[in-house]
């Protein structure tokens, strides 16, 4: 490696002379050759030369002893050394953080690096497995220099995040983050399903909603508001409670306050929640209440008179406070059955069948919801009947009664003797009236009905014979018998009139 | 090669010195150069040459490798990094004026040999500046001093394998 240079060397400098005392070297720039001057060889006569020696010899003087320096001598040598240079490290990202489970979208949150100077960014890795893939949207070549990032996933699964430090060709990974499990919310779950409930009464225990991956793996995921709704309604009922939950931490919405309001079976809850799938429950039964009511559940009924009771059936129900059908409980309900009929007590008559004319007692019998009753009233009118049960809450119905059959009664007959082409004085009276005393109405017509005379078989009725009566009773004020041949014994006057029984007055003579 | 002309002004056992008594002048224009000659070169005086043997021993000395120390200022190196800067001092540790003339700088082990140290990381990844320093001769134990510059490259590779790496540094000096 190293030619060896000489074992010693002698240089000069410049353009100065090196010399020794008495030797001196010649300049290169001498333009005059000199050879070896020896001593007597100058011809001295001549001044020119001498001068010019002097001058030659003072020159070379001068030069050697104040215009130059020594040669120096020195060695040629070689050597060798080391040295060291310290090549800078770059230093990972530390503390790199996630959350413990996250639905899809979660923060990596890191520490820099403590490398001076500073990596020039950072890029983020997730790993599942062994397989690990760039997150936040980072790559080598896609640097960032905050120090979280948001990433979004969207496999489910346990995954760790790694940062890597970057500075030129440098790379420093930091420790892996402790895993974070990604459940992507797909899909309501009924994880506590209704069960039979009683109309009104909170469903316990309460249905509960999960929030599911499609794997069916619970998300625990929070604040995730679920709805729910009745799905299939045998009853038209109404869901009532609080019908909007947010999720738990675990992921799990409860409603607690759930009820339903109309009897049924095959009721069914649907769940919802905003961009996830839908979920029906199964079918459960809603049972009525206890009755706290009792209720006319035939239509209001019309009838005759009676004193019988002819009115019916009526048909009372139990009903629970959302009136739905209820049974009697074990000892039945006796129901007390009243009317506001003028007629009163006597006049009026309450009875399970149609025969009974005098009350009987209407019951519940133990496990039933329904019964059924008849009423008689004398009077006309619309009375209103009431049904109660101690400890429910009575009903009302207004019966229609009409007049029953009506009868036809000559209140004012014909004198016994009469007048042929004469009115019949008094006036005649026809009342119209059912067998309870109802008045009734219409138009009454008087005919006659026979005589025993046989002249008489010529005399005709005369006057008004068709009245409509007022306030049940038809006046005749004109009835007249008339004919020439009138004269007659065993005149009778038939009264007729529609829905009624035609009767006939006392038998009367026509006389002149 | 200069001639060398030696001018003897020596009195030569058995000369004539007459023809310098016919003038003053001339007398004077050679004092006058011979004392100016003694003032500038020493004095001269005249000797008569002669010859003679003798033995005797002198001991030449030898030339003693120089010895090169560095320090390294600066900041780690990183690829397209600072710039270091090596001072390094070659010391001449003999007895004689010893001539530097050259001095070369590498990343190599401590005998010249490729750096293999640290896997995946090499010379390559490294560059070397020429070494600055007035080259001359070095008295006997004295110094010279000069300065290197040491960069890491920034290559297309990964040099992960460089990290923290300590590079050694080959001084030649001739």
């Amino acid at each position: 490696m190293n030619t060896a240079p000489p074992r010693h060397g002698r240089e000069s400098h410049g353009t100065s002379w090196g010399a020794l005392p008495f030797v001196v070297r010649a300049a290169r720039w001498g333009t005059t050759r000199w050879g070896t001057v020896k001593w007597g060889t100058v011809k001295w006569g001549s001044a020119r030369w001498g001068l010019a020696v002097l001058a030659f010899v003072l020159v070379l003087a001068l030069a050697g002893g104040a215009g130059s320096s020594p040669a120096e001598a020195f060695w040629r040598s070689t050597g060798k050394g080391v040295g060291t240079a310290t090549t800078g490290t770059l230093n990972p990202a530390t503390a790199v953080t996630v959350p413990a489970t996250s639905t899809g979208t979660l923060t990596v949150s890191f520490t820099a690096s403590s490398s001076v100077p500073a990596p020039t960014g950072y890029y983020v890795t997730r790993t599942i497995g062994s397989v690990a893939s760039a997150a936040c949207g980072t790559s080598a070549s896609a640097l960032i220099t905050a120090l979280s990032c948001s990433d979004t996933v969207t496999v489910n699964g346990s995954y760790t995040y790694t940062v890597i430090a970057v500075r030129a060709t440098w790379t420093a990974s930091s420790t892996a983050s402790a895993a974070v499990v990604v459940g992507i919310p797909t899909k309501l779950v009924f994880t506590t399903q209704p069960s039979a409930v009683v109309a009104g009464v909170a469903v316990s225990p309460g249905v509960a909603v999960t929030v599911e991956t499609s794997a069916s793996v619970a998300v625990p995921v929070a604040g995730t508001s679920i709805t729910l709704a009745i799905a299939t309604n045998p009853a038209a009922g109404t869901l009532s409670g609080t019908l909007t939950a947010t999720t738990n931490a675990s992921g799990v919405a409860t409603f607690s306050t759930l009820s339903v309001n109309k009897a049924g079976v095959g009721y069914t809850l649907a769940a919802s929640s905003t961009g996830l799938t839908g979920a029906t429950s199964s079918a459960f039964t809603v049972t009525a209440a206890a009755p706290s009511k009792v209720v006319f559940t035939s239509a209001a009924l019309t009838a005759t008179t009676s004193a019988s009771a002819n009115l019916g059936p009526v048909t009372l129900a139990l009903q629970d406070a959302f009136d739905n059908a209820a049974i009697a409980p074990t000892g039945g309900y006796t129901v007390v059955l009243t009317t506001t009929s003028t007629a009163g007590t006597t006049g009026t008559v309450f009875a399970p069948t149609t025969v009974a004319t005098t009350t009987a007692l209407v019951r519940f019998a133990a496990g039933v919801s329904t019964t059924t009753f008849f009423y008689g009233d004398k009077r006309v009118g619309t009375p209103t009947l009431t049904a109660a049960i101690t400890g429910l809450t009575s009903a009302t119905q207004t019966a229609t009664i009409t007049i029953g059959t009506p009868v036809l009664t000559f209140t004012v007959n014909p004198a016994a003797s009469v007048k042929q082409n004469t009115n019949m004085t008094p006036a005649l009276q026809v009342t119209i009236a059912d067998q309870f005393g109802n008045v009734g109405s219409g138009a009454v017509t008087l005919s006659i009905s026979a005589n025993s005379s046989l002249l008489g078989l010529l005399g005709t009725i005369g006057g008004t014979t068709t009245v409509t009566a007022v306030s049940g009773t038809a006046t005749f004020s004109t009835i007249q018998i008339n004919g020439l041949l009138a004269v007659g014994n065993g005149y009778t006057l038939q009264a007729a009139s529609t829905g009624a029984t035609s009767i006939l007055s006392t038998a009367f003579n026509v006389t002149l | 090669m200069t001639p060398n002309i030696a001018i003897a002004v020596l009195p030569t056992p058995g000369g004539k010195m007459s023809r310098f008594t016919s003038s003053k002048k001339r007398i004077a224009v050679i004092v006058t150069a011979a004392v100016l000659v003694l003032a500038g070169g020493g004095a001269a005086f005249a000797y008569w040459t002669s010859t003679g043997t003798g033995v005797g021993s002198a001991t030449t000395g030898t030339d003693t490798a120089f010895t090169i120390a560095s320090t390294t200022a600066g900041s780690a190196l990183t690829p397209g990094g600072p710039t270091d800067t090596v001072t390094f001092i070659v010391t001449n540790p003999g007895t004689g004026n010893q001539n530097l003339t050259a001095i070369t700088a590498a990343v190599a082990t401590s005998t010249g040999a490729a750096w293999t140290t640290v896997p995946g990381c090499s010379a390559a990844d490294y560059t070397v500046g020429t070494p600055v320093v007035i080259f001359g001769t070095i008295a006997p134990a004295g110094t010279l001093t000069g300065t290197v510059t040491i960069t890491m490259n920034n290559t297309a590779a990964n040099q992960n394998a460089c990290k923290g790496a300590a590079v050694p540094l080959y001084f030649a000096a001739s």
